[in-house]
């Protein structure tokens, strides 16, 4: 379950985000909707400790994430980027990832086997492709078994194939009970796969509610989303 | 998992991130090698200044490497959230794995006694190199302030200069964990 | 090519690091007159300064910093990723698909660093001068203009240097350490020439001899110190291109 709460952000002279509060809640997947610039990955930041929010609140189960003594337990996050140093192997990445967390080295095979990385796994992460390089950032999120899914613009960089596996997985997960909230501004996509969706546009919450409500009387979740955010003119 | 076992987890996975990094090893085999040839020269006052460059140089790529491409700070950030912990954790890690480094390279250069210097100097370097984060500034700042700098100030304002390197070493983390604790990763 | 080297004088000037190398090369050298003033003032009236007409020049080797550094960071800087988010997203991929024709892409980076420098070099040593004259005024010798000229393509030569180094190991780091630990009390060049005479002839000291007088044990005529270090920055250089045709982006 992930609780944020009228969070603000404010950088430099600009305010980022303006009283952002949604929920997303287990065994659903959450689509984070916005043009780009829109306060998404600024949101998920804050969720995730890394940037410091001025105002509000953003908690995973209850607590902020650095407040979980084992984080990557209760939740696991893709960011852009595979967030592995590009000189290292992907399974000596995975090897400290887990050490961190107390997490068994069995976990760093299995989640190497779960993304297909395995045969990989001793390459350097500077060597992988775009797409690999996802697959590894997933396997980092999936190490601790996290009940809790975060990613920003999952299946970008990823080939056909890879968008219909991620869908299926990221499915899975929420019928297996996950919460998973992914950022996305690719409509088609989160129409296939969100069962809630929010909408987020300079820095303000604009639509939040289930698929269906958020679509609402437009034809389609992209009239919906462009109806709510295009307001001053071409927003990409 | 309880606070012991949290440091000791955070302790691991910085050794593990310093034992596989290739650049690291690279730079104490050069550090080995200069060091044994320069002693060849028969330098008075010894080799030791050489070495000591070696152990900034991996001082400050020990921990500027979190910054390099692929985005790992926030892999690091995300997998151990409470940054004084994880600051302090690269530091402990670093001087545990180099201190036998720093030891053969201060037999290496006839002067076994300044292990621990080297190892002081190391952690100044990669506290730097937290507060700097890129590599080539930070660098250019610590062998500047080594090199140059220090000489100078060791002639002209010698009160200074008897401050000893522990407290240099310490005053600088206790900045960098500081900064590094409190902004935006 | 004037595009290009004006696209390149651009792009270094862009860099943060860049400007502090610089400021502080500027700053330092006259900075560093003012300090060593009574103890100079000192030395000169014992009469155990070497050459006075070396005074103001030896003040400005800390400005050479900032030729360094630019040399440096004009290389570095395309290696560098662009950001966090994309970790091949380096500059020179950009870079090689504006002027895809690397000789001259090199030309003219080569010729945005060598204004750059030859500026700061120009302005450090203008400044560090007038001020030793300031301050030690009758007890030394003007300097004479070839020597000014002779410290200023120094500077330049030495900021080309670092280019080529750079160039050629494709990491600053490398570089910096080298120059760096070279014009400090422990160079490692000069430890040399206590093995053999001939290392007074390695770029970086060689240079020195253009306009310092007292440059360690061995004296080389200021033309000849010229003509050796260009020799070395130009096969240097050579090479780098050669390199930097050959290998991939």
């Amino acid at each position: 379950m992930i609780t944020i709460d009228g969070v603000t952000k404010i950088r430099g002279r600009t305010r980022i985000l303006h009283e952002v509060s949604f929920t997303a809640r287990p065994g659903r997947v959450t689509g984070f909707l916005g043009p780009n610039g829109a306060g998404k990955t600024s949101t998920l930041r804050v969720l995730l400790g890394l940037d410091r929010p001025q105002a509000g609140t953003a908690l995973i189960d209850g607590r902020r994430y650095a407040d979980h003594d084992r984080p990557l337990t209760v939740a696991g996050a893709l960011l852009d980027g595979s967030g592995a140093h590009r000189s290292r192997s992907a399974r000596a990445h995975l090897r400290w990832v887990a050490a961190s967390n107390g997490l068994p080295r069995a976990r760093v095979e299995e989640v190497l086997d779960l993304v297909g990385l395995s045969a990989d796994a001793g390459k350097r992460a500077g060597r992988f492709s775009l797409g690999m390089g996802r697959r590894l950032g997933l396997a980092t999120a999936l190490l601790g078994d996290p009940p809790v899914l975060i990613l920003d613009e999952p299946v970008n960089g990823l080939d056909p194939a890879g968008i219909r596996w991620m869908r299926t997985f990221l499915r899975d997960s929420a019928a297996t009970g996950r919460t998973v909230l992914l950022s996305s501004h690719l409509m088609g996509e989160l129409a296939e796969t969100a069962d809630d969706v929010v909408i987020i546009d300079r820095g303000r919450v604009v639509a939040a509610g289930t698929l269906a409500e958020v679509v609402g009387e437009h034809a389609t979740l992209e009239d919906a989303f462009l109806d709510r955010t295009a307001s001053e003119g071409v927003s990409w | 998992m309880t606070g012991p076992r949290r440091v000791a987890g955070a302790v691991h996975a910085e050794a593990i991130k310093l034992i596989t990094l290739p650049s690291l090893a690279l730079t104490v085999a050069l550090t080995w090698a200069l060091t044994a040839l320069l002693g060849l020269t028969g330098r008075p006052g010894g080799v030791l200044v050489y070495t000591q460059v070696g152990f900034l140089v991996l001082g400050v790529l020990a921990a500027t490497h979190e910054y390099q491409g692929g985005g790992q700070i926030r892999a690091s950030l995300l997998a151990v959230p409470r940054r004084p912990l994880l600051a302090v954790a690269k530091i402990v890690a670093l001087a545990g794995i180099a201190a036998p480094f720093a030891l053969v390279a201060a037999v290496l250069a006839g002067r076994p006694g300044a292990t621990g210097g080297l190892l002081l100097d190391l952690v100044l370097a990669a506290g730097v190199g937290m507060l700097v984060k890129h590599s080539v500034g930070a660098t250019g700042l610590v062998l500047t302030a080594y090199e140059i700098v220090s000489p100078l100030v060791r002639t002209h304002l010698p009160e200074v200069a008897r401050l000893p390197s522990s407290a240099w070493t310490a005053a600088v983390l206790l900045v960098a964990i500081a900064i590094f604790a409190r902004r935006e990763a | 090519m004037v595009s290009l080297v004006r696209a390149e004088l651009r792009k270094l000037l862009g860099l943060r690091t860049a400007w502090v190398g610089m400021v502080a090369g500027l700053v330092a050298a006259p900075a560093l007159v003012f300090v060593n003033a009574p103890a100079t003032r000192r030395a000169l009236a014992d009469g155990t300064w070497g050459d006075p007409s070396d005074l103001g020049f030896q003040s400005l080797g800390i400005g050479l910093l900032g030729a360094m550094i630019l040399g440096v960071v004009a290389v570095s800087s395309e290696y560098t990723s662009t950001g966090e988010d994309s970790p091949d997203g380096r500059q020179l991929i950009t870079t090689l698909t504006a002027a895809p024709r690397r000789h001259r892409l090199l030309a003219a980076k080569g010729a945005a660093l060598t204004l750059v420098v030859a500026v700061q070099g120009t302005l450090t040593a203008v400044a560090t001068l007038g001020l030793v004259e300031m301050v030690h005024g009758a007890a030394i010798p003007s300097p004479a203009p070839a020597r000014v000229a002779g410290a200023v393509l120094y500077w330049v030569l030495l900021g080309l240097l670092a280019y080529a180094i750079t160039l050629i190991f494709r990491n600053g780091v490398v570089t910096l350490t080298v120059l760096i630990v070279n014009s400090s009390m422990v160079s490692v060049s000069y430890l040399l020439t206590k093995v053999t005479p001939l290392a007074a002839y390695l770029p970086d000291i060689v240079g020195a001899h253009m306009f310092l007088r007292d440059v360690g044990d061995v004296r080389i005529a200021p033309v000849t110190a010229g003509l050796v270090m260009t020799a070395w920055v130009a096969a240097l250089l050579g090479l780098a291109a050669w390199l930097f045709q050959r290998r991939d982006a």
